[in-house]
């Protein structure tokens, strides 16, 4: 009795690989039912680590984006193509503009 | 009669800002030379398209916007997707197999994690720390989840990208994201540094 009960509530829950899974980016294709939904709001109320883990990867996926406004400019205002690149561009364009 | 452009000043004018905006796309200084160049070329093809409704500089970019583009497609068709490269991350062992609920690994379970500003937002060692973990996902992983996360691309247009199916990108982006948290959190979290 008590292993069928437990079979049952393995069978209900989601253990803590898929409920890892199902926290981000699900594909719309793939989209979360209703009762995955529940069963990974079921799990995180039980599960300290997962709680963690949605919170600090989403965290990281913030920092990430943050991260994209600064690099896009912030990183590379100073680079710049070397002279002698520019000069060896520059002889390619001649070529093939004759 | 248009007058002419001169090449040399097209070059002097813009192949800067060009390279700038290759390489935050690309991350790689000479492919990003490359595909200044590449651009270059092909604009002096269509010189006589180019018919200023634009500025040079958009009708520049807008060429290598199609380059880098180009570029991504080749790369996912040389290399196509090997589903072995996950194994590399190794976050197979993060979880048991022993059916129990609660499986994280022992030794893998997230622990907390200090998250103030100056600890991670306001500190650029934290974002040197976050590019040292991007750079040790597999090549492949890595662009793919720099274009969605960085780069913010839509997740349909990496798996057409990529030709991957929906259920493995999912796959992928689980790894790296399990793999990248996990590499945080020894590198910087609990490192004794910052």
């Amino acid at each position: 009795m008590r292993k069928k009960l437990t079979q049952f509530w393995n069978g209900l829950m989601l253990n803590c690989e898929d409920a890892t899974r199902l926290s981000f980016d699900v594909p719309t294709q793939l989209e979360l039912t209703f009762a995955e939904r529940l069963q990974l709001s079921m799990h995180r109320s039980l599960c300290l680590w997962c709680r963690r883990y949605y919170k600090q990867t989403k965290f990281l996926g913030e920092a990430m984006k943050s991260y994209r406004q600064t690099s896009s400019e912030g990183d590379f205002t100073d680079k710049k193509l070397s002279d002698e690149s520019k000069n060896k561009l520059k002889q390619k364009l001649k070529d093939s503009s004759k | 009669m248009q007058e002419k452009i001169d090449l040399d000043q097209l070059v002097d004018n813009h192949s800067d800002y060009l390279f700038r905006y290759a390489l935050a796309k690309v991350r790689d200084e000479s492919l990003a030379e490359d595909l200044v160049q590449e651009t270059y070329l092909a604009a002096v093809k269509s010189l006589e398209n180019y018919e200023r409704r634009s500025t040079e500089r958009t009708w520049l970019t807008a060429i290598l916007k199609f380059k880098i583009a180009d570029h991504y497609r080749k790369y996912s068709k040389e290399t196509a997707f090997d589903i072995t490269e996950l194994e590399q991350l190794g976050t197979e062992k993060f979880f048991t197999n022993d059916g129990k609920i609660l499986n994280w690994s022992k030794q893998f379970r997230p622990t907390r994690w200090n998250l103030s500003p100056f600890k991670t937002l306001e500190n650029s060692e934290f974002y040197e720390v976050l590019e040292g973990c991007l750079k040790d996902l597999p090549d492949k992983v890595e662009s793919v989840f720099r274009l969605r996360e960085i780069d913010g691309v839509d997740s349909t247009e990496i798996q057409e990208a990529f030709h991957l199916s929906p259920g493995n990108y999912w796959v992928i982006m689980h790894r790296a994201r399990l793999s990248l948290r996990r590499c945080m959190e020894v590198n910087w979290f609990n490192a004794e540094i910052g």
